[in-house]
């Protein structure tokens, strides 16, 4: 499934990394993403076990000797045990939250995207980072969040969802637990704000222009159930099922 | 394209200056060197700006280079592409931008940038002396509205010997009127002519060269030089800049908001 986020114009804050009030911050490129992402992020469960983000591609840094690939979800007993283990080749793991067995987290097919190469090369660019989780994105920049829902008893995948936009929230539940809401912070990527040519100076668009706020709220299962542009007051481009 | 009303823009700031910013300058779009230049200065130094973008994410970046003391509203952009995860522009006033003088560079990127210059001269006999100057994102202006904690402050000391020199850029289409004031140490009104107002012009920038001479002479430390805006529009950076008279060794300090 696959949820197109307008980029409309939006009169909200500019872009300089800041932290959300609920939810510890935007994850993406010109967020927080450190705050979001990296190994050792933690989530306690509702049953008392743990979750905690592996990544040992961070431990060593670029050009590290036994520097690995593991992009795991780790789900720890209060005991101290492990009780599973979900690894992702295709992204890596942000920070997960829950909500009774189910778990959701942001899966990042750019996030440290600079250290799978010898350099630093930043986040991915140019395109051919496949749009970030299979989102199809054409940016110059990782356009997409792929959110993951697993069985907290099993780690079992449950279901994937795929939200356009260069940062997402980390999502929260609704009381009776039957939805999610996140907000998806798009750049303006599509052309529409900065043209290739010279502007005068007083014709350029705001920063606000560049980038969009988008609620997006979601079911239990992951089927987008609507979108609401916080610039236009208007639905953020549809949802559609998973 | 649309144009910025300035509604909106006053409106995003005055939101901007609720949200815990803290004072650091993570990747952003929109931002200004506050000062670049090159241009002969005072007791032979020659300044010459060097300037550094580093990109996560952006493509193209729109740089204009605001001269001091006029409005900038039709300058025209020059557009840089950035392929590299840092691109680097030496001498950008004269390089770039193909002129000389004094101002400020804004720049408007379409992804995250971070952004820092080295504003140097030469040092007698070899060497150079330089202060860096980092982009400020536009989020880190003082807007109207912010009352004494959202105006600008820096520090510094009156010595002979020194010259200070402070500089105001307006980041905002519109113009702005500026209340300077300045300070001694214990929060008392600085003697002399230590409290007065600029106008500055759509995207215009000044810098008051010597700008502690109107305290008349002595030596003062820790004086505190408050910048706010006055006008119900406009936003603005500002910073000092303190040189040694004997070698142009410059140190810069960006002003800062105590309170968002």
């Amino acid at each position: 499934m696959k949820i197109k986020i307008a980029t409309v114009l939006f009169a909200s804050t500019l872009l300089t990394g800041l932290a959300l009030a609920q939810g510890g911050g935007m994850m993406g490129p010109g967020g927080s993403g450190g705050a979001m992402g990296g190994a050792g992020m933690l989530t306690v469960a509702d049953d008392g076990s743990l979750l905690v983000t592996e990544m040992s591609a961070m431990m060593g840094g670029p050009g590290s000797p036994g520097m690995g690939d593991d992009r795991a979800i780790v789900n720890i007993a209060p005991d101290g045990s492990e009780r599973w283990r979900a690894t992702f080749s295709d992204g890596w793991p942000m920070r997960p939250v829950t909500d009774g067995d189910l778990v959701v987290l942001a899966l990042r097919e750019d996030w440290w995207g600079g250290w799978d190469g010898s350099g630093d090369g930043g986040w991915h660019h140019g395109g051919g980072h496949g749009g970030g989780g299979g989102g199809g994105g054409t940016g110059p920049y990782a356009n997409a969040v792929t959110l993951v829902g697993l069985d907290l008893a099993t780690g079992s995948e449950l279901w994937r969802t795929v939200v356009e936009g260069g940062m997402v929230s980390l999502p929260q539940f609704a009381p009776d637990g039957s939805r999610m809401y996140l907000t998806v912070r798009d750049f303006e990527s599509e052309g529409t704000g900065l043209g290739g040519g010279p502007m005068h100076q007083g014709d350029a668009p705001g920063v606000f222009q560049l980038m969009s706020t988008t609620l997006v709220a979601l079911g239990r299962d992951g089927t987008a159930l609507w979108s609401f542009d916080l610039g236009t007051g208007g639905p953020g481009g549809g949802g559609g099922g998973p | 394209m649309s144009r910025i009303t300035t509604t909106a823009a006053i409106a995003s700031l005055a939101l901007l200056m609720a949200l815990p910013t803290g004072a650091s300058t993570p990747g952003h779009l929109d931002g200004f060197v506050p000062a670049a230049a090159r241009a002969d200065g005072r007791f032979g130094s020659v300044w010459t700006t060097d300037l550094w973008i580093y990109q996560q994410g952006a493509s193209v970046i729109h740089l204009w280079f605001n001269r001091e003391d006029r409005d900038n509203l039709q300058v025209e952009s020059v557009v840089v592409p950035l392929d590299e995860p840092v691109t680097v522009l030496y001498d950008v006033v004269g390089g770039l931008f193909g002129t000389e003088g004094v101002g400020s560079i804004h720049y408007l990127a379409d992804g995250p940038v971070l952004v820092t210059s080295r504003t140097w001269t030469s040092a007698d006999p070899a060497g150079t002396y330089g202060q860096t100057i980092p982009g400020i994102p536009v989020t880190d202006a003082a807007a109207p509205d912010g009352g004494q904690a959202g105006a600008l402050r820096m520090f510094v000391d009156q010595r002979d010997g020194r010259r200070t020199n402070l500089g105001v850029a307006n980041v905002s289409d519109v113009a702005a009127t500026v209340a300077v004031e300045i300070f001694t140490a214990d929060g008392a009104p600085a003697p002399g002519g230590s409290s007065f107002t600029l106008e500055l012009a759509p995207y215009g920038m000044t810098q008051l060269n010597g700008v502690l001479h109107r305290l008349g002479p002595g030596e003062r430390d820790g004086l505190i030089v408050r910048v706010g805006v006055t006008s119900a529009e406009g936003a603005v950076v500002a910073y000092t800049s303190t040189v040694d008279n004997a070698t142009n060794d410059a140190s810069y300090q960006q002003g800062f908001r105590f309170g968002y």
